[in-house]
């Protein structure tokens, strides 16, 4: 099974479109369809527009709650329901039984949605599409996301330099290598790890609050790498910057989520030569750009100019040239 | 009933029916339920007999096992289903079918799992056949649930006619769009447009002018433009709703009729629930069994036989402090039992132990023992100095006697375990209340009750039995006077070595050991207020740490096995 998980730089970034794009090209029975917590029926903040519902071909697979269902009962299957609760009751899987135009409803954990791609998995589909964001409970912590699609758009900022250089962020980060070996493994060299939750680690303390501790410690004992459960933040780099030289050590990171800092600061870092592994990589092959906004629209041109330029090894796709039907003009490239 | 919560924790009660590992709400309920724990000797003989058969089935087949605990992990709670079916007029929901029909999936893949296997008999749910029939009416054999065509073919029709409209409405759009980019020489027509009101003004005022285009929204810089979908699109929209609601109808008369026929099998239902549960417990009182190495007990009525018996949560423990634990034996036939030992010599754990070992026959456990007789007791009553959390604004010994006041008056057999009951108060006095309820106890030949005590208790004419915790073998004051800067987890681990933790009955009474001395000073007592209270004391009226071995030399009757050699029960450091 294929997991793609779809995720926007801002809220109505243009997920949603691009999701019954994807929908349309791919054999129904074989793809499946979930996001991260509830559509509340609220009109979007940046629009009185209703939210665009999910066009599902006959046969595919998603995941709802039955408030939202209750219009097509008598053309839906269900196929199962994983015992995940949602606010608005227990979450469903469900095969369309022609084609419809609903609301996704999906689990509001990383874990609860790993537990939901197994069931996938077993149901035997071969698409996971997964309609969500870049937020801690994102993509970025689910353990088999194969490719991400990071849809990015006007509704971020009405200046397109903006909208690059968070972009820009982003491609960084996941250009940042996978940790070879699994955590768990024997080193060969010192190796100091934080962590809360294994006693069995050396090294206890919380990093926050104990930055310049733990670094000395590390350059005393010549360790070579130090793991981090938590997230690196902006104050802890401040501090550990002067001592990055000397320890010339390797930082392990679980998810890019764990890397709270601002686009300018991740620069610096990257300059002063600090190694960053993650654990749980971010596979972005690909960028969808959306220049529509109902408050303000950036030329699309311009946009898709832009953008192809600075990231020439990215597939950048426009979702405003994506037609929806069966007519396949812009094949993209995961599919 | 389950013991009371404070009799629970003392004994570890909570974290056994914690560890208990039960699947479904069912198996849960059978905590509650009088006919899964055992209240009368013959129940208890029963779930014994028929845990015994499982036990062995499943110590051979634990692949069988597992599989049975998959299915039960996947049932869910049908009661509030079983509950609206009781309502008149009412029909089921789409959900609520599904989850009926994959209780009944799971329910029949159970009974498929254990036919032809010792342990079927004791597995009395109905596979229910006629429903199965009716929600599998596609002989899919999975659990997923639709609303199939074959209760109503005419569902097909109006599907069919929904997804042609479906199609008409695609086949629509690709046309107007082709019109779209013919007239207006535009490469691609997208659903919606967005374009520059500097740049592209007049292109906007083309598309709008053809009629295809309306503006869906417009601000400084851009213009947003939808596709106009025309009338014909509409009129497919509605004939859509129409549709949809004829599907709508055809679903209300399904669910109706699927409501009337499982109505019918309401108590089946039921009944099958029941049967889960007590299985789901039984499955939870095997897998303890074999987790924890556990024996089925033979059951007595005047007899208290215990070999190896393992308080296992306070063994853990200590396993996991590496620091080692001495399992309990104990033989007797007397209903009063009066423990002595000196601080710290494990006599709360031989109470707790025995507290512990005898709840498992309420539940019908197998028990964590090398050998167990033990008699069934409706009522199970601790005391200890826990209490004063309990009760708020009383002293320590003004809890104890409300605690005591609280203790269940059930008829029927009863066991007290009294933990240095009236200990905070003067010593004449608590011996006397000591004394009082002991007597008290010997009247009724159904209550036993096991004392920790270090008050002198007089034995009076009723029979008691006095045992004794072994306790200090050896104790050097000149030891823990050299190594006083040693840490209190350290000292508090050598004098759990230096420490003899085995019970041993005493032929006659004899007064409680004095060595609370040495362990206020192995715990790093000021040395100097030592001298002053050792100048208080007379020597002889300390006990000499050689005093006990004088004792177990004439110790006769229950002993460990190792008696001979007390060393040999302790394992390496």
């Amino acid at each position: 099974m294929q997991t793609i998980g779809i995720a926007g730089l801002s809220k109505n970034a243009g997920k949603t479109t691009l999701v019954n794009n994807y929908l349309q090209r791919i054999m129904p029975a074989s793809a499946a369809v979930s996001t991260l917590g509830i559509y509340r029926k609220t009109p979007c903040v940046q629009s009185v527009l209703k939210k665009p519902a999910l066009s599902l071909p006959t046969g595919c697979y998603f995941t709802s709650i039955p408030d939202y269902i209750n219009p097509w009962r008598g053309l839906v299957t269900i196929i199962d329901n994983p015992k995940i609760q949602t606010a608005m009751g227990a979450l469903y899987i469900y095969q369309a039984n022609a084609p419809l135009s609903v609301y996704l409803a999906g689990p509001a954990t990383s874990h609860e949605l790993n537990q939901l791609s197994r069931i996938f998995e077993l149901i035997g589909v071969d698409y996971f599409i997964l309609d969500s964001s870049l937020d801690r409970k994102s993509v970025l912590n689910i353990e088999h996301i194969d490719e991400m699609i990071l849809v990015v758009g006007a509704t971020y900022s009405p200046h397109l330099d903006e909208i690059l250089l968070h972009t820009e962020y982003w491609v960084q980060l996941s250009r940042l290598p996978i940790f070879p070996p699994p955590i768990n493994m024997d080193f060969s060299k010192p190796t100091i790890f934080y962590s809360t939750d294994n006693p069995e680690h050396y090294f206890t303390q919380p990093f926050l609050g104990n930055e310049l501790e733990i670094f000395h410690r590390l350059i005393r004992n010549h360790a070579d790498c130090l793991f981090l459960p938590s997230s690196l933040i902006e104050s802890s780099l401040h501090l550990i910057l002067p001592l990055w030289k000397k320890w010339n050590g390797t930082i392990i990171l679980k998810s890019a989520f764990n890397i709270q800092i601002s686009p300018a600061q991740f620069l610096i870092l990257q300059e002063s030569g600090l190694r960053l592994y993650l654990v749980n990589p971010i596979l972005l092959r690909e960028i969808v750009i959306n220049s529509y906004s109902s408050r303000h629209s950036i030329d699309c041109q311009i946009m898709r100019q832009k953008f192809r330029h600075r990231f020439p090894d990215m597939i950048i796709t426009d979702i405003t040239e994506l037609p929806t039907g069966e007519i396949p003009c812009y094949p993209i490239h995961s599919l | 009933m389950l013991p009371d919560s404070f009799t629970l924790k003392a004994i570890g009660g909570d974290i056994l029916l914690d560890h208990l590992e039960i699947s479904t709400s069912y198996g849960r309920n059978c905590l509650s339920e009088t006919d899964c724990l055992t209240w009368t000797h013959d129940q208890c003989t029963q779930h014994y007999q028929r845990i015994k058969v499982m036990l062995d089935f499943f110590q051979h087949q634990p692949q069988r096992y597992a599989t049975l605990k998959a299915w039960l992990s996947g049932i869910e709670n049908i009661d509030p289903i079983l509950i609206n079916l009781k309502t008149p007029d009412y029909s089921l929901m789409l959900e609520e079918i599904f989850i009926l029909k994959k209780h009944l999936y799971l329910t029949r893949k159970i009974l498929h799992d254990i036919q032809d296997t010792p342990i079927a008999p004791f597995f009395s749910a109905d596979p229910l056949q006629t429903v199965w029939s009716l929600l599998d009416s596609e002989n899919l054999n999975t659990p997923s649930f639709g609303f199939s065509t074959l209760y109503y073919p005419e569902l097909e029709t109006a599907r069919e006619a929904y997804r042609e409209i479906m199609r008409r409405q695609t086949l629509l759009t690709q046309e107007l769009r082709h019109q779209i980019s013919r007239e207006n020489g535009l490469s691609v027509v997208p659903e919606r447009l967005s374009l520059s009101n500097q740049t592209q003004s007049l292109l906007i005022d083309h598309l709008l002018e053809s009629g295809n285009f309306y503006i869906l929204e417009k601000n400084y810089y851009n213009t947003i433009l939808q596709i106009q979908t025309g009338n014909l699109f509409l009129s497919l929209e509605k004939e859509k709703a129409e549709i949809i609601s004829h599907i709508k109808s055809l679903e209300e008369s399904i669910l109706a009729d699927l409501t009337l026929t499982i109505q019918s099998y309401h108590q089946q239902l039921k009944s099958n629930t029941q049967a889960i549960g007590k299985l789901d417990f039984d499955l939870a009182r095997i897998h303890y069994a074999i987790q924890y190495s556990c024996i089925i007990p033979e059951i007595t009525d005047t007899h208290i036989e215990i070999k190896q018996g393992r308080l296992i949560f306070f063994q853990q423990q200590l396993e996991q402090k590496k620091m080692r634990y001495l399992p309990l034996d104990i033989d007797t036939t007397d209903t009063i039992n009066i423990i002595t030992g000196m601080n710290m010599g494990g006599k709360s754990i031989v109470l707790k132990t025995i507290g512990f070992l005898v709840f498992h026959l309420q539940l019908a456990l197998p028990v964590p023992a090398l050998e167990a007789r033990l008699p069934l007791f409706k009522t199970l009553f601790y005391s200890g100095s826990e209490n004063k959390d309990a009760f708020s604004g009383l002293s320590t010994f003004g809890a104890e006697v409300v605690r005591f006041n609280e203790a269940p008056d059930d008829t029927g057999s009863r066991l007290y375990l009294l933990d240095e009951f009236a200990s905070s108060t003067n010593p004449v006095e608590g011996a006397a209340i000591n004394t009082g309820i002991l007597n008290y106890f010997a009247h009724d030949t159904y209550t036993w009750c096991f004392l920790c005590t270090h008050l002198d208790l007089k034995q009076t004419h009723y029979p008691w039995a006095f045992w004794q915790m072994a306790g200090l073998s050896r104790h050097q004051s000149a030891f823990w006077q050299q190594v006083r800067c040693i840490s209190l987890s350290k000292r508090l681990f050598i004098l759990h070595e230096l420490m003899d933790y085995r019970l041993l009955r005493l032929n006659t009474h004899q007064p409680p050991p004095r060595q609370a001395l040495a362990v206020a000073e192995a715990l790093g007592f000021d040395p100097l207020i030592m001298k002053e209270i050792k100048a208080q004391i007379p020597y002889s009226e300390v006990d000499d740490p050689q005093h006990i071995k004088k004792n177990d030399q004439e110790c006769q009757g229950c002993h460990i096995s190792d008696t001979e050699n007390p060393q040999s029960a302790k394992p390496e450091r």
